[in-house]
């Protein structure tokens, strides 16, 4: 028997609810978790994820609310046939004493084995195809506690595979273990989800690694479902904000897309600055990105334009969820556009002028600069490398500086931008220093 | 591993037999091995030997044989109690004597001894039943104060068998001195020992240790299972809360049969169990059965030690079960200790 | 002159007790055993007179000789060192109270084991054995006079017994009627020390039954052996105190006892374990000597 042979799986939780005393831990907890789902349960620590697996091993009683397994109450279901449907790898371990790896991973046909049996073909074939997959196999005659702890959780998951079924639980599988192992373990349990169709559910605390391989994501926040669906449906930045007070970046994975979850240094967000309205920021092929990237992260509201949709600027732009103006990839700036820029400078307390290459397509950003200064606004331009070099306007740009210059814009480099910003009482004082 | 345990188990089993044989032909009367074998040969296999004194027969068949064979039997009951305890409480200090069940059994055994005073059968019957009681309440009372948010951690436990064995050894001494009249029977008792102890007491400590062992045995692979993790073992459909009630309720009946038959013996039940685990791995399936055999040779060395060594003055053989035990497993835990887990 | 005349009393006794014990041995044939109770409340019933018996208390042996019965009994204990004839025959020992061996009680064959007590087993072994058991404790001086005539019937020396009874009746008589000279108001208060942890014998104790016979008053009043502790030791303040373990002079001699009138005037006598705290025929001599110590010279 494999898991192959049986039946869809189907587990369905309505309206659970549990509480450990008078802390109410799950309420009102509702999923569906189908055959071949590889689900992660994620959320901050205390939010219940941990519990609501329990409670899915049955290994609690939920207070309110049910259960069913394959049309079953879960509480319906024998200890034993239940360990034909659901395997769990645990987070808890035994004092544990020192048995052989070939003996732990036997104890997975348990439920299939009578009391005083031996080991049957069928019992030896499935721990050997489990040792197999998991990789143990030339681990069989080491003890439990000559394995370091990566090759134990592989002893682990191999018992677990060993009790053939067709759903396998898993409590933070990926903690203790080094990176190599995470994804060892996880790519494992994903062919084994994409061959076998073995259903993975799964706890897990690391929000990357659970966007990467799970399907199906439930974000549990203070014991309630807070979002669920598909990685990029829970993962975004309001989700997480929520949820873990944290502020992030969400960067689609390289190789893959799936949603990457990469914290903020979150003091300062949302954050106080010396400007009462946002800083603009004209830029563009990526020159704007730096300053962007650490204005942001020192708390700076910001706005851009005009950037061309798909240059980096514009990526880190979204990314940052910018509000900003943006043009067709390689046209130049329509005049629309250029008034949506005005309009954004209209509304910031201050201006960045990044050193960005600038032709006769993009001119008008550098325009929109001297409307800036016109308006009274602090300017701040970053003119290294100098603009002779950025220059293919066949200098029309170059006039362009000298005139901002003239009327009072800062010239700075990039390093310098953030202290003096940050030493701006937002009245314009440095500049009348200058 | 299989190797190893096989070995282990075929030369435990040859050192009893030869354990036992020697034991046999040592005693207060000084009887030729020849004529021991003989008799014992008789005995068990019906071969018939040739003209030996009968009251040498009677000696080596009614006085030497039950002795040796409860001694046997005290050890083994002690050790297996111990293994279960230990793994049970999933705790390396844990014994019938640290975690305050003997001394439960004994308070047992000395209140039917107080309340029962009359030398008939039924109270013959009483004492181990009423060790029996105590061994239980002591086993639930360290079970209550040793819990701490649902587990039992090693150190609470011992703390709580330290305090209620104090407490019953208290009590103990408090009765034997209420006993008046009573009091030299409950000393004799009290000292252990295995002289004076016929046929019936075998009977006796069989009609404990046999239920005790079967349920332990019949519970050995679950045990197994929660070593490893009790949700885990929840999760490959073992009933974790009954195994672990079955499993203290006949580990205490086992202890109970030793202490109301020889009084408190230490030691046997903390080291015989680690020796036997370092020798044959933490399978309980292997481990009960090891334990048996281990338990028994161990306390048939001590007690022929104890009978021997300085004839006609037996010693309490509780001093001997420390005075043998502690070198050996030293020993054993110096050569094992790199490669020893519990 | 009191002293010698006490000696003189002792001697007659003596004699008179030896003429008892060996008078009836040779002379008559033993009748028909009779089934007796034991202080267990078993009866015992030999179905010929003993030819083999072990015996595993002092008083026991004694008793037995005192029956006629020295030269049947096979083994005893260490601890018996009396009649003299003991130590001049090869008997085997089977142990002491503390420490008997079952191994060497069976390989002697016993048809009887007399004892007081056994440990706990000992007993149903040798049952099971069949080995006849006559456990009988006596507690009290008539306790004792009923054992002996329990063990005559028991081994078919009814006559014996009867004659030995008689005797220590006679001689009990005797020394109750020096009691009764004694008036109410003369009594003297008794403790009868056992050892130097304060262990004093109480109520219910043979002790204190041969006190009471002796005419003296047992200061001890709870039951069975009771340990005093220093301050009711010397608070219970004695007129004399007897005791019967070695060192109990020297003991008695340390300054914090100095408080008690019996110690710092020397009314503290040892006693003869074997005659004092041994309930065999020997006994009425035990209570000679605790009446020559409450009363000298009466």
């Amino acid at each position: 028997m494999t898991a192959g042979d049986l039946m869809g799986l189907k587990m369905i939780v309505n309206g659970l609810s549990f509480s450990y005393g008078s802390a109410l831990v799950l309420e009102g907890v509702a999923l569906t978790i189908a055959e071949g789902d590889f689900v992660g349960i994620i959320g901050p620590n205390g939010s219940g994820k941990s519990t609501l697996l329990k409670i899915l091993a049955a290994l609690l009683k939920p207070a309110q609310g049910s259960v069913i397994l394959d049309g079953r109450e879960l509480r319906r279901w024998s200890r034993l046939d239940l360990a034909r449907r659901i395997a769990l790898v645990a987070q808890e371990r035994g004092a544990g004493f020192n048995f052989l790896v070939e003996e732990v991973v036997a104890m997975g046909r348990y439920p299939y084995q009578g009391r005083f049996s031996a080991m049957g073909e069928a019992d030896r074939r499935a721990v050997e195809r489990a040792m197999h997959l998991t990789g143990c196999y030339q681990l069989r005659e080491r003890e439990l506690f000559s394995l370091s702890g990566g090759e134990r959780q592989r002893v682990i998951l191999a018992r677990a595979l060993a009790q053939e079924t067709p759903c396998l639980l898993l409590d933070e599988p990926t903690s203790f273990l080094d990176i190599g192992y995470q994804v060892e373990l996880l790519e494992l349990l994903q062919s084994l989800n994409n061959r076998e169709k073995l259903t993975v559910v799964m706890v897990m605390h690391d929000l990357n690694l659970a966007s990467r391989y799970c399907r199906k994501l439930f974000l549990l926040h203070q014991g309630k479902i807070h979002a669920c669906g598909d990685p990029a449906g829970v993962l975004n930045r309001e989700n997480i904000l929520a949820v873990y007070r944290t502020e992030v970046l969400i960067e689609p994975h390289p190789l893959g897309g799936s949603p990457q979850v990469i914290p903020i240094s979150a003091k300062n967000l949302p954050g106080k600055t010396a400007y009462s309205g946002p800083v603009h920021l004209i830029g563009g092929g990526g020159s704007a990105t730096p300053v962007m990237n650490e204005l942001f992260i020192k708390g700076f509201p910001l706005s851009a334009g005009v950037l061309s949709a798909g240059d980096s600027d514009w990526a880190a732009a979204r990314r940052l969820g910018l509000s900003m103006v943006e043009e067709a990839p390689f046209s130049p700036i329509r005049e629309d556009r250029h008034r949506d820029n005005l309009g954004l400078i209209e509304r910031s307390s201050a201006v960045v002028l990044a050193p960005l290459f600038v032709g006769p397509g993009n001119l008008l950003n550098v325009e929109a600069a001297g409307h800036a200064l016109k308006q009274g606004l602090p300017v701040f331009v970053i003119d290294e490398p100098s603009i002779a070099a950025r220059d293919f306007t066949g200098g029309r740009a170059s006039l362009l500086y000298a005139e901002l210059k003239e009327k009072g814009a800062v010239f700075v480099s990039r390093l310098d931008l953030l202290q003096l910003m940050k030493r701006d009482n937002g009245d314009g004082a440095i500049l009348s220093h200058s | 591993m299989r190797g190893r345990r096989l070995f282990f188990f075929t030369a435990l089993l040859f050192l009893a037999v030869v354990v036992l044989i020697f034991a046999m032909a040592t005693g207060a009367v000084d009887i030729p091995f020849k004529t021991v074998l003989a008799v014992l040969l008789n005995r068990l296999f019906s071969i018939p030997a040739a003209n030996t004194d009968p009251t040498m027969e009677v000696i080596i068949a009614q006085i030497r044989l039950p002795r040796v064979i409860l001694g046997f039997f005290v050890g083994a009951s002690l050790a297996v109690a111990g293994v279960a305890f230990q793994g049970l409480l999933q705790n390396p200090l844990a014994d019938p004597y640290t975690i305050g069940v003997s001394s439960g059994a004994a308070l047992g055994a000395t209140a039917s001894m107080l309340l029962l005073p009359a030398a008939g059968i039924g109270s013959f019957y009483a004492v181990p039943l009423f060790g029996f009681a105590g061994a239980l309440i002591a086993l639930f009372t360290v079970y209550q104060l040793g819990r701490v948010g649902g587990r039992l951690p090693v150190v609470t436990v011992l703390l709580a068998g330290v305090v209620i064995s104090s407490f019953f050894s208290a009590l103990i001494s408090l009765s034997m001195i209420a006993a008046g009249e009573q009091m030299r029977n409950i000393f004799f008792w009290l000292v252990g020992g295995l002289g004076f102890k016929g046929w019936p007491y075998v009977t006796l400590i069989s009609l404990c240790f046999s239920p005790g062992l079967a349920l332990l045995l019949y519970k050995s692979r679950d045990l197994n299972l929660i070593l490893l993790g009790e949700e885990e073992a929840l999760s490959l459909g073992v009933e974790v809360e009954r195994t672990k009630k079955i499993v203290l309720v006949a580990a205490s009946l086992v202890t109970a049969g030793a202490v109301s038959i020889s009084g408190m013996i230490g030691f046997v039940g903390l080291i015989v169990p680690h020796a036997v685990r370092i020798l044959i791995g933490p399978d309980h399936r292997f481990l009960f059965p090891a334990s048996v055999l281990g338990g028994g040779i161990f306390l048939t060395i001590t007690d022929t030690f104890a009978r021997s060594v300085l004839a006609p003055v037996e010693l309490p053989v509780g001093i001997v079960t420390a005075f043998l035990g502690a070198p050996f497993f030293i020993f054993l835990l110096r050569r094992h200790r790199e490669k020893y887990r519990f | 002159m009191k002293k010698i005349i006490a000696v003189l009393i002792a001697l007659c006794v003596l004699v008179l007790l030896a003429a008892g014990c060996t008078a009836p041995s040779a002379e008559k044939p033993p009748s028909k055993p009779e089934a007796v109770q034991d202080s267990l409340g078993r009866t015992v019933f030999l179905e010929k007179p003993p030819e083999r018996i072990v015996s595993l208390m002092p008083s026991k042996t004694e008793k037995l000789f005192a029956l006629g019965l020295g030269d049947k009994i096979v083994g005893v204990t260490n601890m018996c060192d009396y009649p003299e004839e003991l130590k001049n025959r090869e008997i085997a020992r089977v142990g002491d109270a503390w420490n008997l061996s079952v191994e060497h009680i069976v390989a002697l064959q016993p048809d009887l084991v007399a004892a007081n007590w056994l440990p706990e087993g000992m007993d149903r072994q040798l049952a099971d054995l069949g080995i006849a058991v006559f456990l009988y404790d006596p507690a009290s001086v008539a306790e004792v006079l009923e054992g002996i005539s329990r063990l005559g019937k028991l081994t078919g020396r009814q006559e014996a017994a009867q004659q030995v009874v008689a005797q220590l009746k006679g001689e009990l008589d005797a020394i109750a009627g020096r009691v009764a000279k004694i008036g109410g108001a003369e009594k003297v208060r008794v403790l009868y020390l056992l050892d130097e942890f304060l262990w004093t014998a109480g109520k219910g104790t043979l002790q204190d039954d041969l006190l009471t016979l002796a005419g003296g008053i047992n200061v001890v009043e709870s039951g069975f052996w009771q340990q005093l502790n220093k301050e009711a030791f010397l608070a219970c303040n004695p007129d004399v105190i007897l005791y019967t373990f070695p060192g109990g002079a020297e003991f008695l001699a340390d300054p914090q006892w100095q408080v008690l009138p019996c110690v710092r005037e020397g009314r503290i006598y040892k006693l003869d374990e074997s005659l004092a705290s041994r309930p065999g025929p020997r006994i009425t001599q035990g209570l000679e000597q605790i009446f020559s110590f409450l009363y000298p010279g009466r």
